[in-house]
């Protein structure tokens, strides 16, 4: 139980879960955050399916609360970075739901992958918006769609892939959990936890992207960049994609 | 055939790809090159609509073993031929109406990618890739309608549409999933084989599984086509660029009426849900119109003026008339699309000259003089009470025969009827000097647009549905006991003689009841112009629920 326990630091579950977002928040490296975000969750798999327990319905339950409180709490978050690490949390506090039905461990690492990878992304994007306004907060610098639509594109892809929008793999991921999850307690507050993922990323897209551009003139991503990531995600897209297409 | 099927959402999908790619290079003429597409991909249909008419087998094209299958059914070669015309026509309109917009290449990127979307969605051959397209409507919605990043408002009503879709979008993916889980497939021809086979085998919280499907189903047209209350971002998403304004108000917001359609296999076993659809159609139709009568924004008179003919498409599917909710919203897509892309025009020329005939309409409308001469009030009334109801009764009952056997068909009727006295009512009203020509020539009109009506749902309704039995299973499940609908009908009856012998004595006497300013009237013309306070009820919501996420996280010191 002191294994399962721990993995709840790891796959986040409130209050630990605020450990794993001071630590998101310290870090103020991109990189070093991106690869935080994405890889401390998979710890939590490895620690749970090392423990051989079974995973108790309380847990469950405390997941989908964890899940919730951070999807409603992502509503009124301005930061980008601090957004994504929320998004991570609230996605991966579902993968308790797998572990509950008996999911073998790739599977669920993959669900990780899928639903946090995105999010991920969006922590690089932060930096270039830093590095042009001093910060990423949404709201703050508006009329970026305006002003810098390469940026703005990007930032828009990876935001609907971040909240799980088909063709992305989050979608297929979260398909793949209602499935499983046959309870209707779970799939109500599942899909209600899905809808607000969007009202926050339709809050935050807005904050970076309507409004009047300012007045100083901004350079746009360069070329390579963005096609980049362009490459990424749409290697990413397709892997999820080619993976459904041939599920049985 | 199959290939040729396979390009439909592809073309669409390929020209947003290379609009997109070349827009640096070709700069404004990337408009022509998606024009070039869209007509390619009318073109495309019409030969498939011809192929498939000269041997009308429903086709089913998979391209992936799990999901990715396109189906093409009457219902599909329809609903796609209607969708790629709207949107080349929306497409052509766009070319000078964008031209002075910024980002012109990313709205026909977007105007193509929405294209593909919808008819991908008309075109799914099974839930996944129905689910897929369903869910990516609302999301190019969102940024179709908030094209103009600068525009607040613009940013604020496409933000509400995105909401209501996504509520939308989880009712359907909650019934593909359950549908999926109980009948071991994805596939829709295959899905609907084993529904029929087996309705009543699974059942979900102690109900049918049909029957929760079916209102999952309903919950979700619901939100797409705007039905109370889930309505208020319809009248207000005139924001967008008018091309977008068309292309939703003939295409998007009719999906409601396509997927009833498309799961009619599962709605023959809910009647539930029928009955549900035909309470909520009803109450959307009325509101809407008296919502529309109280606007003083043009724009938004519209945008209420669908809502309503949204509201009448959900009571056709309510009784069970299918085949004529889709040859409503084809109706109504034509009209609709082809009065906002001419509003521009229309405002042009008002603008120079009013162009409006000083003759008895003028002169009754807009100067409000009094009439001269009449038609005795209790003549008129007979004639606007019994002419209306003979023609619609004897021009369906030549055509399907079955009249008093369809609950549907009847209820229907009624909405005819209304219509039909409202007309010859405007009619006693006018000024003119042979009230008794006119009198005829109306009725003329009315009997030639009754009859076509009828003769044309007629045809669409074998068209759609040559299996004659689903059809009639359709109008079984809407049906209420017959007890109870013969009551209703004698009291609907009952309600709409007195209130015209009513109107009409009123009128003929003089008593507009205009000058009646009681604290109720005025409680609830109040009411209908802040349009029942739904939009106040829900940005309450909204700000509570933003309200307790600031408190959490100030509790939580944001981490």
């Amino acid at each position: 139980m002191g294994m399962l326990a721990t993995a709840g630091l790891f796959l986040p579950l409130f209050p630990l879960s605020m450990v794993f977002n001071l630590l998101a928040k310290k870090l103020h490296h991109s990189w070093v955050r991106c690869s935080f975000l994405l890889l401390w969750p998979h710890v939590g798999v490895f620690l749970t399916s090392a423990a051989h327990v079974k995973i108790p319905e309380i847990v469950v339950v405390w997941a989908m609360l964890t899940s919730s409180i951070y999807a409603l709490r992502l509503l009124t978050i301005r930061d980008l970075g601090l957004w994504s690490a929320f998004l991570v949390t609230s996605s991966s506090a579902l993968s308790w739901i797998l572990l509950a039905h008996g999911t073998d461990e790739p599977t669920v690492h993959l669900f990780l992958v899928w639903t946090t990878f995105p999010a991920g992304v969006l922590t690089l994007l932060a930096e270039p918006l830093s590095r042009r306004f001093g910060s990423s907060y949404a709201g703050l610098h508006g009329g970026l769609a305006a002003s810098l639509p390469r940026l703005s594109l990007m930032l828009v892809t990876t935001t609907l892939a971040a909240i799980a929008t088909p063709p992305f793999p989050g979608f297929f991921a979260l398909l793949g959990l209602l499935r499983t999850s046959a309870e209707w307690p779970v799939i109500t507050l599942l899909t209600l936890v899905w809808i607000i993922w969007s009202w926050a990323a339709a809050r935050m897209i807005q904050g970076f992207l309507a409004g009047t551009p300012a007045n100083r003139v901004f350079n746009d991503m360069k070329g390579a960049p963005v096609l980049t990531h362009a490459i990424t995600l749409g290697l990413f897209a397709a892997s999820g994609l080619y993976m459904t297409w041939n599920a049985t | 055939m199959d290939k040729l099927t396979a390009l439909l959402p592809a073309m669409p999908l390929l020209s947003a790809v290379l609009v997109g790619l070349s827009a640096r290079r070709l700069g404004r003429s990337t408009a022509r090159l998606s024009v070039t597409f869209s007509a390619i991909n009318v073109l495309c249909f019409i030969t498939l609509f011809a192929m498939y008419f000269s041997s009308p087998h429903p086709h089913w094209v998979s391209f992936g073993p799990a999901w990715g299958s396109l189906y093409l059914d009457p219902l599909s070669a329809i609903m796609g031929l209607t969708v790629a015309a709207i949107s080349l026509a929306v497409h052509v309109y766009s070319i000078r109406y964008m031209a002075e917009e910024p980002g012109y290449a990313r709205f026909f990127a977007l105007l193509d990618l929405m294209t593909a979307t919808i008819l991908l969605m008309v075109t799914a051959g099974d839930l996944i890739t129905l689910v897929i397209a369903w869910h990516l409507v609302g999301v190019l919605l969102y940024f179709l309608l908030g094209h103009d990043s600068q525009r607040v408002t613009a940013q604020r009503y496409a933000f509400w549409t995105f909401i209501t879709y996504r509520l939308g979008d989880f009712p359907l993916l909650i019934a593909a999933i359950l549908l999926y889980q109980n009948y071991g497939t994805v596939s829709l021809p295959v899905l609907f084989e084993r529904i029929t086979a087996a309705p009543d085998a699974h059942a979900v919280l102690g109900l049918p599984l049909t029957t929760v499907t079916g209102l999952l189903i309903a919950l979700a047209a619901f939100a797409r086509s705007a039905q109370f209350p889930l309505h208020i971002w319809l009248p207000y998403t005139m924001e967008g660029p008018t091309p977008v304004s068309a292309l939703m108000h003939a295409g998007i917001v009719n999906a409601g009426g396509f997927i009833f359609n498309r799961f009619a296999p599962v709605f023959m076993h809910a009647s539930e849900a029928l009955h549900l659809t035909c309470i909520v159609g009803l109450v959307t139709a009325i509101l809407g119109s008296v919502l529309m009568l109280t606007q003083n924004d043009v724009k938004k008179s519209l945008g209420y003026s669908t809502m309503g003919q949204m509201g009448f498409m959900f009571v056709e599917c309510g009784v069970g008339a299918f085949s004529l909710a889709i040859y409503h919203l084809i109706a109504h897509g034509l009209f609709k699309g082809t009065l906002f892309l001419g509003a521009g025009g229309v405002i042009s020329n008002a603008r120079k000259h009013d162009g409006i005939p000083h003759d008895e309409v003028y002169t009754f409308v807009v100067e409000r003089k009094p009439v001269t001469s009449r038609l005795p009030w209790v003549m008129a009334a007979a004639i606007t009470v019994v002419v209306p109801l003979l023609v619609l009764g004897l021009s369906h009952w030549l055509v399907g025969g079955l009249l008093v056997g369809q609950q549907g068909a009847i209820i229907l009727l009624f909405f005819g009827w209304v219509t039909g006295a409202q007309l010859l009512f405007a009619t006693y009203r006018l000024s003119v000097e042979s009230p008794w020509r006119l009198m005829a020539m109306i009725i003329l009109s009315l009997v030639i647009v009754v009859a076509g009506y009828t003769v044309i749902e007629h045809a669409f309704d074998l068209l759609l549905y040559p299996d004659r039995t689903m059809s009639q299973m359709v109008y079984a499940a809407a049906s209420i006991p017959l007890a109870t609908f013969e009551v209703v009908v004698v009291i609907l009856s009952l309600a709409i003689v007195l209130g015209w012998l009513a109107t009409y004595y009123t009128t003929a006497n003089g008593r507009s009841g205009n000058e009646n300013t009681s604290p109720f009237r005025l409680a609830f013309y109040s009411l209908i112009t802040r349009e029942l306070y739904v939009s106040d009820v829900y940005a309450w919501i909204a700000q509570s629920i933003l309200g307790l996420s600031k408190q959490l996280n100030i509790w939580s010191r944001w981490v």
